[in-house]
């Protein structure tokens, strides 16, 4: 059985790669982790990876949200945009996986020494949860890539 | 998330329920400084027991009231309890807030000090 594919024993439905477009609100984070849960649990990742990269992705779209756009609780902000999630399962020699989760969005980047309170938290547990973290900001946007650490083929 | 607080005789325990990230994490703030409000000398107890999700938002809020604490009359150490579940032990200890906040595996622990 291929670790790339899309049914598993039982007939579930598991798509090959995740894609979701969120909206710059505090909720995103939730959705996020909802839809990345369920996507992880139908690649059979094991749950302690699963839980890093459900705290990882959940920590970067709320930088997105909070630093990108801007949105917090004591202001209305006009939507600045979306927030893109995108997953896939990369097959590594041996039979092992790997997850790559791209979070991107379209406002403006703040170099962490800029930033106080949760900030300083978040970019060291992304860092601490997955295995090579990178994060690329411009004036129109920032990509960060998450790479996981390799699990075992899903049996 | 949903929060409770229960004035015990020997303390007041703010009991939390559910996922502590960036929407909810103010709710529970709120919960904890009004918390404060009512001790009257007596201990605070913060139960993440049932907590399924721990993000950045809600680590901050745990140290900002750990830290708060020293200046409420009769000062005590901010009580915090978790059990061994992973999304709440994982990233206090991956941000190295163990050594910082006073933590305890049961409620029961916590009174006892």
């Amino acid at each position: 059985m291929s670790p790339l594919s899309d049914h598993d024993r039982s007939g579930t439905h598991t798509d090959v790669e995740l894609r979701m477009t969120l909206p710059a609100e505090l909720a995103a984070p939730s959705l996020a982790r909802e839809r990345l849960a369920r996507w992880l649990s139908g690649h059979k990742w094991p749950a302690g990876q699963r839980d890093d990269l459900i705290l990882a992705v959940s920590e970067a779209v709320s930088n997105s949200v909070e630093h990108g756009y801007g949105v917090d609780h004591n202001e209305v902000v006009e939507s600045g945009g979306p927030v893109e999630v995108h997953g896939i399962v990369v097959p590594e020699p041996g039979g092992r996986r790997r997850a790559v989760l791209t979070i991107v969005d379209h406002g403006s980047w703040l170099p962490p020494s800029a930033v106080r309170g949760n900030r300083r938290h978040g970019l060291p547990l992304m860092e601490a949860c997955v295995e090579d973290l990178t994060v690329d900001g411009t004036d129109h946007g920032t990509t960060v890539v998450l790479r996981s650490r390799a699990v075992p083929p899903s049996l | 998330m949903t929060v409770r607080t229960d004035a015990r005789p020997d303390a007041v325990v703010v009991g939390v329920d559910g996922e502590i990230d960036g929407l909810t994490a103010p709710r529970l703030r709120a919960a904890i400084d009004e918390a404060y409000d009512q001790l009257d000398g007596r201990p605070l107890v913060v139960d993440l027991t049932d907590v399924t999700f721990l993000g950045s938002p809600g680590l901050q809020v745990l140290l900002d009231s750990a830290r708060e604490a020293v200046h409420h009359r009769g000062f005590e150490t901010l009580r915090i309890v978790v059990d061994h579940a992973r999304p709440v032990v994982r990233p206090i200890e991956l941000t190295g807030l163990d050594a910082v906040l006073t933590l305890f595996h049961t409620v029961t622990d916590a009174l006892d000090g």
